[in-house]
């Protein structure tokens, strides 16, 4: 921990100690009855905090929005507030014994908790970062796989990215405030309620099947193969249940996220679950039934009339027979395969199952007792058959308060998924489906088998994908346990100070089994050159995380013009994962399991990292509660680092000043400024060189690892900056917010490659810096807004624009990332730390010439909500302006049957490739309509229909998702990446599984 | 101090006393907590240094030699293009064709590892790790022991040398330094194979000095054929042998380097330029020294391919067992289609190793658009992902003395070694040639049929030896295939890693 760090912690606490003694004395109480409602309406709102202003003295609304409070005798006001309506304060006066507050609704959602702390929040209209909130609104507003789809667009900074394009079942990447990293982890820490869960990617072992990553396997190409990571497996955070979710708030830097060390250097993303409410139990039943269909495709040649065929085989296929004799066996062949004009996209792409999705839950509460239960059961057919998504989850959240010091909530959450995500992306036997149809003319009838269950074979490519969509088994089956549990305990509560000790853990249990099977029938088995047809694979993965942190903290609010929050503790987790793969080739015909091959492969990985910190925070908010300053460090050490005793400190300081009203419409200026430290561990087994391992001649060996570790490594550092001004007006109808941030990255792990001759070519070091520098700017306003006419317009744009540089490397500029050398990454100082380069043009400053970017230049989303009556229509576009993917399908089609629809198109790439350049490097901006949903809610009288008074009330909505693209990008998706988790070369493009659009028409229920 | 009290007792002694309790108890939490460390997490899944036990070192050696086949697939899948021998057609990777057969220039490899290069000098670390390691090993072996297994790993050292010195060819290697901290030294391909020779005939010595005891290390079955001892070299079964035939190929390629080194010196498409004599002179001696060399025993191809059991022949193993390699070049089967230049110039009908070796290809081809350039033809001498591929045998072996006496003048010897080859592999009639330029005609046509896509890779070697890449690569003349212009590639480009790590260039200086 830094000296100057503990200093200031310890001078907050030590201001806070020397203060509390003056604390003001107090008079007796006075008892203050009241009701909190809703002002547009009246009606009651439970669940409301009112909090005498400037006390730790509070109690939270019934179910019929009452409250009975004992006001201290020197009360002036309270301060009442709800998630979904604006804050207020309201006056009290001596021997004051009732009040009834009105709340107006937060049509912006501008005011709520954000974190600040392990065990700390602030209001928002405190925070000192620009921290992104999302609702539970945002989250639920259309079925989609995943939480991450259903932030996509919603939070300024992030750019959010699929894995293999629309294939079921999610995979996602985020990048938070640009690039944060070379060869660490690059994805955002995520946090449910408290509790680090599991966001790891199994790949599930495609390789095995497609070979695409088969030079790189311990068994080199050829008969079996490892997992690799184009196998595009999906990342675990998948499995959460979006409707689960209270709400998601996304720490985008260091200045917000210190507080969880170098596991945050990527941003946090917080998850809070829904909770029980006082009150009678609340039922809400929900039903979704809707469909995945394919968003694009790509323009490929048609064959109308059998000559058409017969001239592109002559002309194009076998072109030195034109003109000769043996152009008429040509035309032979052609007619004998002539099956009429086909549409092998939308036959391959039609999967014509339907999505459904059911939710119920219940929230109420029980005397002491508040809990929340949830049921998920969801289905998302793939486009391709026999792909799906097929999920399950069960949540049981209850708090049990055992009197006013102690309460104890408990989080249980079990799921099951299963996805089936085929056999596309990149390959090296032919098999991925859009690989297939670039050598394969639409007129060949490959889509059906014979009555006797054969399937037609491909003349014109090794495999026919109609066959394989159908036959090759993909299932990967999740089991997993996420409990959870907070111990409050509240030792002391006064009327001005409280001290909590508060202790969270949990555990986060995962097993993933994949098992996958290529029936050795198939063409593309019977073809493979080794002579083994058949493929089959037992993957079981088993995640272990647990983690724990004891919190004390100490809130003070003795002096009028201090509220003072300090905190310090202790955290401490472990993670493990065990990966048994077993390949089995050469199959026995009509066994789906490795152990019926006469050639059994094994692999396994196992790895366990434990970490543990300390920190300690002070927050304090004075002057009238205009300024907020907060200070806190955490110390933290790893089993990762080279130096596993060493603790590395992240310090944090931020401030905010709300401004005094200076215009009539300006309700509230706010300046802020925060700074922090975190860092990003190193990887498992990055200070090692591990000897390869092999087995030769029977004999077992090993063999010289061509990275050398560093048994030295540290972790990253990241120090960010931010600053901005929120500013609302009209009465809260409007918030304007700007934020610029400077992160800079260093003491980066790099991999360089080194002279190979050496007898290494990469290295893992410290070293070198990089920084990203960028503003976020949003706009929510409510220009319409007429209750009595129950017309309302709310409208959010945000912007995101980040640039970012090399500072400095510890070695000469080097290709970095994972491409597949058609655009490469490359990292030089003074460019983009994500450029897109060409090896082939060497510039007169001996670097390569750049010719992308593989994040974009600038973001921007537009979200518009009308509400009229009962109806409410909800739409959101989102645009990206820059950056590239390397579409490498593009490449399949031009270098192989001429079947690409636009020859033209496809004959310039050609040239251009030949020549050197790099045309498959292509511009991935586009304009997206990523949401629409309307929905409508049935009037009470109708409600009320339902005998017994049973149905509170009733919604109906129909959603679309992904519905519309513009874009100049020649392939199917702009944002597709298939080339696995990838830190900076994330937009690859490589005959990917078609994106997806989704309609669901939905109905929803209380009860 | 004092405090007002809220409802119930707070602000009692009791419930100070409790707080100061609770402070108290977490403070002293917090600090024991942090007071405990973790022990360090092992990396779980291999060792991290060569383990200094006779078991390890069996271990290391045999991933050495395991590791020298990494790049192999790739490596004699190359130098088959840029002899204009046979291609990869596959749909999934349209550089085989565009790079291998010069349709494009060449790029660069980007990878580390890429590049016929990185795997290579991994091999040689590896080779000087373990020979670090044996002074430590308990229990100790015998001088001779040690003797016999530092010839051993200098040999396979060399040879890794070898395979990057014939991909790069004039372009130049690096010699490694003695440690990884020590800057490698660039070097022309001249100086490279003079260090490479030197090695051998270092490792010659080590190999003579343990004589004639057994190896100590297990070898790989590939390896039979000089597994038993250490030498000397004229013994069958001796591991000399191996080397000797790799120094006479090694000579060979010196003599040749030294005279490209010399524009006058040069040879030309009509001109035998002036090989030098004294390596060409080792390099005869060498060949002859080494048991594996027999003319007399060679043999047309063996049905089924190759086996490690060949007493004249030196193999990699393959196999598909748990943690194996299977053979690279079978995994093309479907794929790798033999030129139209190969059925020109070779008796398809009646020479025995075309029966032997190439059967008719039915697979559709795939990268259509260069389909011309392709003779319907596939290799099928690796039919199964187990066959095994010969490093060095005494066909390879012959051809290339034929090609040390056309060095040295003596052509007549030269077209015996040749015909030896055509006759017994072939089982095709003797061969007349006279003149230079005749011989050295007879002997690249059975280099193009006799070796193709072995490791010895003699055609591409030779066609670069005598300056005839242009003269004899006539494949994309002959189909004229639009837009395509022949680059006449025959070296595999310095990967971009070693070139950045020299600042962007890779410049040597070469000896006098």
């Amino acid at each position: 921990m830094s000296r100057w760090g503990l200093r200031v912690l310890a001078g907050a606490v030590a201001l806070t100690a020397v203060l509390a003694p003056v604390a003001r004395a107090q008079q007796g109480t006075t008892v203050l009855t009241g009701r909190v409602e809703d002002a547009t309406d009246h009606a009651p709102i439970p669940g409301a905090a009112i909090l005498v202003t400037g006390t730790t003295v509070g109690v939270q609304s019934s179910d019929s929005g009452t409250f009975t409070l004992h006001l201290p005798a020197d009360a002036k006001s309270l301060t009442v507030r709800r998630i979904g309506f604006l804050q207020v304060v309201v006056p009290v006066t001596a021997g004051q014994t009732t009040a009834t507050i009105g709340l107006e609704r937060d049509v912006l959602r501008l005011e709520s908790q954000v974190v600040t702390g392990v065990a700390t929040t602030v209001s928002s209209k405190n925070a000192a970062n620009a921290v992104a909130v999302v609702s539970t609104q945002d989250v639920e507003e259309t079925p989609v796989p995943t939480m991450e789809n259903a932030i996509q667009g919603k939070v300024p900074g992030a750019v959010i990215q699929s894995n293999n394009g629309g294939a079921p079942g999610g995979g996602m990447q985020i990048q938070v405030r640009g690039v944060t990293s070379i060869n660490g982890n690059a994805s955002p820490l995520y946090v449910i309620d408290g509790i680090i869960v599991d966001n790891e990617t199994i790949n599930p072992d495609i390789n095995a099947i497609n070979q695409e990553g088969g030079g790189t396997t311990s068994t080199g190409s050829g008969a079996s193969g490892a997992p690799s990571m184009q196998d595009n497996g999906v990342n675990r955070i998948a499995d959460i249940n979006p409707d689960d979710i209270e709400s998601i708030e996304v720490l985008k830097g260091a200045s917000a996220s210190a507080i969880y060390g170098s596991k945050a250097s990527a941003g946090v993303v917080i998850i809070t679950t829904k909770k029980g409410v006082s009150g009678k139990p609340k039922w809400d039943v929900g039903q979704q039934v809707g469909h995945f269909a394919q968003e694009n495709t790509l323009p490929i040649r048609t064959f109308p009339t059998l000559g058409s065929a017969q001239l592109w085989y002559i002309n194009d296929v076998k072109a030195a027979d034109a003109g000769t004799p043996a152009a008429t066996t040509d035309s032979a062949f052609i007619k004998s395969v002539y099956a009429g004009p086909q549409n092998y996209q939308s036959q391959l792409f039609g999967n014509s199952q339907l999505a459904y999705q059911t939710n119920i839950s219940v929230a109420g509460a029980s005397g002491p007792t508040q809990y929340f239960l949830s049921a998920l059961s969801k289905y998302d057919n793939g486009l391709m058959e026999n792909t799906g998504y097929n999920k399950q989850s069960a949540r049981t959240n209850v708090t049990e308060a055992f009197n006013s010091a102690l309460s104890v909530t408990a989080n249980l959450n079990y799921i099951h998924d299963e996805t089936r995500r085929g056999v596309t992306g990149n390959d090296n036997i032919g098999i991925s489906p859009y690989n297939v149809l670039s050598f394969t003319p639409q007129f060949v009838k490959l889509n059906s088998p014979s009555a006797q269950g054969v399937w037609p074979t491909n003349p014109f490519s090794p495999a026919n994908p109609f066959a394989d969509a159908a036959e090759i088994e993909t299932p990967e089956d999740v089991s997993r346990f996420i409990g959870g549990g907070t111990v409050n305990w509240v030792p002391l509560r006064l009327e001005h100070q409280t001290l909590t000790v508060n202790f969270q853990g949990g555990v986060d249990l995962a097993s993933v089994h994949d098992l996958l099977y290529a029936p050795p029938g198939l063409q593309v088995e019977q073809e493979i050159p080794t002579a083994l047809p058949g493929a089959a694979v037992a993957n079981d993965a088993t995640v272990n995380y647990f983690n724990y942190s004891i919190n004390l903290t100490h809130h003070y609010t003795g002096l009028s013009f201090l509220d003072a929050t300090t905190s310090a503790g202790f955290t401490r987790d472990r993670r493990s994962l065990a990966n048994p793969v077993t390949v089995g080739v050469n199959l026995l015909a009509g066994a789906g399991v490795p152990t019926v091959g006469s050639v059994l492969s094994n692999f396994y990985n196992q790895t366990e990292q434990l970490d543990q910190s300390l920190y300690g925070q002070e927050q304090v908010i004075t002057l009238n509660n205009k300024l907020t300053l907060t200070a806190g460090v955490t110390a933290e050490r790893s089993t990762n680092d080279g130096d596993i005793s060493k603790f590395y400190a992240y310090p944090r300081y931020s401030a905010s000043y709300i401004l005094p009203q200076f215009a009539g419409f300006v309700d509230e200026v706010k300046l802020r400024a925060a700074y922090g430290q975190s860092g990003n561990l190193p990887l498992y087994g990055m200070k090692y060189t591990p000897f390869n391992t092999t087995v030769f001649g029977g004999a077992n060996g090993i063999t010289e690892n061509p990275n050398n570790g560093d048994q030295n490594i540290k972790p990253e550092s990241e120090a960010e900056i931010e600053t901005g001004i929120d500013a609302t007006f009209f009465k809260s109808r409007a918030q304007i917010s700007a934020t610029v941030y400077q992160k800079r990255l260093s003491n980066l792990i790099l991999q360089p490659t080194v002279d190979p001759s050496i007898g290494f070519s990469t290295e893992f070091i410290n070293g070198g810096q990089f920084t990203n520098q960028g503003i976020e700017l949003s706009l929510q306003a409510t220009p319409i807004q007429m209750p009595r006419d129950g017309l309302t317009w709310s409208t959010t744009v945000t912007f995101y624009r980040n640039y970012s540089v090399v500072n400095s490397l510890p070695t000469a500029p080097f290709e970095a990332g994972n491409t597949f050398g058609f655009g490469s990454g490359f990292l030089a100082p003074g460019r983009s730390v994500s450029e897109v380069v060409n090896t082939n043009i060497i510039q007169s400053n001996g670097l390569p010439l750049q010719v992308g970017d593989f994040t974009p230049g600038w973001r921007m989303s537009y979200g518009n909500t009308f509400t009229l009556g009962n109806f409410r229509l909800y739409g959101l576009i989102d645009v990206s302006r820059g950056g590239s993917t390397i579409n490498l399908t593009d490449l399949y089609f031009d270098g192989s049957a001429q079947l690409y629809g636009d020859s033209a198109k496809a004959a310039n790439r050609l040239a251009q490739f030949g020549a050197g350049l790099t045309p498959y490097v292509q511009d991935a901006s586009f304009l997206k309509l990523r949401q629409v949903s309307l929905s409508y809610s049935l009037p009470p009288s109708l409600v009320r229909i339902v005998p017994g008074n049973r149905l509170t009330s009733a919604r109906l909505s129909l959603t679309g998702y992904n519905l519309w693209t513009s874009t100049g990008y020649d392939g199917l998706d702009p944002e597709v990446s298939v080339n696995g988790n990838q830190t900076i070369t994330r937009g690859q493009d490589i005959s990917p599984f078609p994106p997806a659009r989704s309609y669901f028409l939905g109905i929803d229920l209380g009860l | 101090m004092t405090h007002s009290r809220m409802a119930g007792n707070a602000g009692s002694p009791r419930r100070v006393a409790r707080l100061r309790g609770a402070t108290v108890l977490g403070v002293l939490a917090l600090a024991a907590a942090a007071a405990c460390s973790d022990s360090n997490v092992p990396f779980f899944t291999a060792p991290t240094t060569v383990p200094n036990t006779p078991q390890g070192i069996d271990n290391g050696v045999t991933g050495m030699i395991s590791g020298s086949r990494l790049d192999y697939g790739g490596f004699v899948l190359d130098m088959a293009g840029f002899g204009r021998q046979a291609g990869n057609f596959t749909n999934t990777e349209p550089r085989f064709i565009t790079y291998n057969l010069g349709v494009v220039p060449t790029v660069a490899s980007t990878g580390g590892t890429g590049g016929i290069w990185g795997f290579e000098y991994t091999n040689i670390l590896q080779a000087k790790q373990i020979m670090a390691t044996l002074p430590n090993v308990a229990p100790a072996y015998t001088t001779a022991q040690l003797a016999a297994i530092t010839g051993l790993l200098q040999t396979m050292e060399a040879y890794n040398y070898m395979i990057v010195a014939e991909a790069h060819d004039t372009l130049g290697l690096e010699i490694q330094g003695a440690t990884t901290a020590v800057a490698p030294a660039q070097v022309c391909v001249k100086d490279g194979w003079k260090y490479i020779v030197a090695l051998l005939d270092s490792a010659n010595n080590n190999l003579n000095t343990a004589g004639a005891i057994p190896i100590p290390v297990v070898l790989p079955p590939g390896f039979a054929s000089v597994g038993t001892s250490a030498g000397p070299s004229t013994a069958p079964g001796s591991f000399a042998a191996f080397n000797r035939a790799l120094a006479g190929k090694a000579g060979l390629e010196l003599a040749y380097a030294i005279a490209r080194n010399t524009a006058a010196n040069a040879p030309t498409p009509t001109s035998p330029g002036v090989p030098d004599v004294g390596a060409l002179t080792r390099a005869d001696s060498a060949v002859a020294a080494s048991a594996l060399f027999s003319p007399s025993n060679i043999a047309p191809p063996a049905p089924g391919g190759f086996t490690s059991t060949d007493p004249f022949g030196v193999y990699f193993d393959f196999s598909s067992s748990s943690g194996d390699q299977v053979n690279p070049i079978n995994a093309l089967f479907n794929t790798l289609w033999l030129l139209k230049e190969m059925t020109a110039d070779q008796d398809t009908l009646h020479d025995l190793r075309w029966l032997g070796k190439f059967a008719s290809n039915s697979a559709v081809i795939q990268q259509p658009v260069y389909s011309p350039a392709a003779a319907q033809w596939h290799y099928a001498a690796y039919p199964t992902t187990n066959s095994p591929m010969p490093i060095i045998r005494d066909e390879s072996l012959t051809l290339i003395r034929a090609q040390i006496q056309i060095g040295l003048g003596n052509l007549a010897t030269a077209m015996t070694y040749i015909n030896d080859v055509r006759t017994n592999a072939g089982g095709e009639p003797a061969a007349t040639a006279s003149g230079y330029v005749a011989v050295r005609d007879a002997l690249l046509k059975e280099q193009q049929i006799s070796t193709i896509l072995e490791g010895s890779s003699d055609r591409a070697i030779a066609l670069r030896m005598y300056k005839i890449e242009a003269q004899e690569d006539t494949t994309w003349e002959v189909v004229h295939l639009q837009g395509v212009t022949d680059q006449h590639t025959t070296v595999i480009p310095i990967p971009v890693a070693v070139q950045s790590a020299h600042g962007g260039a890779f410049t040597f200086t070469c000896s006098p």
